[in-house]
């Protein structure tokens, strides 16, 4: 059957097999660039982008909200804030993340790790049917 | 349009009603993943009776099947339309430049490649409307297209030799 096939299908074919392959290949790196937002770190100061860091750079960065500077230290593809500020401390005690958001409510600094900044208009989550 | 023409449209229509609303209860690891084997009969009928019939077919099918599971005008009905008409006129156009250049695989391949394009394309305008998102994802659809392409050309191409002259 394979014998066949092969004689059967016509060099053209294989060329547009590899062809075709190769173009998903192409895409799959075009769309990898455009996702590189997987791996940066976004610190916004009242809802307004103050940095864009990446996660595989080891840093430590100090941000300056409205109640005094927050420490942000990037390591290991880990983030954390070191020091804030405010009286309760919970962004400091949430310690590391790898992907998510710590947020710093009295001192309105977010850390975004991993996600998208910007909400779009359209924004389906699925559909069926 | 002949009698005879009307004939065969709604006997390979039929085919392909059947095979597109059997996959159905196939199984398979993604939802949207399918395999197309509605596709065989267009490129079937393209093979035997030509570009006009296979449009026709394809067109009875799209609208059959979406009446029957009730998705008439709905996103996916959209998605199948799109992606139904591209691929046929893809493939008629590729079989009558092409001539021998092309097998039914060569044609299979061509179809399911169009027919994810076309799909993704009416999907970026209408529904989803971000095109990183629509890239990332296309890569993988593009490469299980050329795994159920090339199955639904292998068949194809096996049937054909076995179907001349042409029967129905």
């Amino acid at each position: 059957m394979i014998k066949h096939i092969l004689k059967e299908s016509t060099y053209c074919d294989w060329v547009v097999l590899i062809l075709i392959f190769l173009f998903s290949i192409f895409i799959f790196f075009l769309s990898s660039k455009l996702y590189s937002n997987f791996d940066k770190v976004i610190i916004e100061v009242e809802g307004k982008k103050v940095y864009v860091l990446s996660l595989k750079e080891d840093k430590k960065v100090l941000v300056k909200g409205p109640l005094g500077i927050t420490t942000v230290e990037i390591k290991k593809a880990r983030v954390r804030i070191v020091d804030s500020p405010c009286t309760n401390k919970i962004c400091v005690k949430q310690g590391w993340i790898k992907k998510g958001v710590i947020v710093c409510i009295p001192n309105k600094v977010v850390v975004k790790v991993g996600i998208k900044n910007q909400k779009e208009k359209g924004d389906i989550d699925a559909i069926s049917g | 349009m002949q009698s005879l023409d009307k004939r065969k449209i709604s006997m390979l229509s039929a085919y392909a009603v059947t095979l597109n609303l059997i996959e159905r209860f196939i199984p398979t690891p993604l939802p949207w993943l399918r395999f197309g084997f509605a596709n065989i009969i267009t490129l079937m009928t393209i093979f035997l009776y030509g570009t006009r019939i296979g449009l026709m077919v394809t067109l009875v099918r799209v609208f059959t099947v979406s009446l029957i599971t009730g998705t008439f005008l709905g996103p996916g009905f959209l998605l199948s339309l799109s992606g139904g008409v591209l691929s046929t006129v893809g493939m008629g156009v590729s079989r009558t430049l092409g001539g021998r250049l092309f097998s039914p695989l060569g044609l299979s391949l061509i179809g399911a490649f169009l027919h994810n394009i076309a799909q993704l394309s009416i999907a970026y305008i209408f529904f989803v409307k971000r095109i990183e998102l629509i890239l990332y994802i296309s890569s993988f659809i593009i490469f299980i297209g050329i795994i159920t392409g090339f199955l639904n050309g292998i068949v194809c191409l096996l049937l054909i030799k076995k179907l001349q002259p042409p029967v129905i």
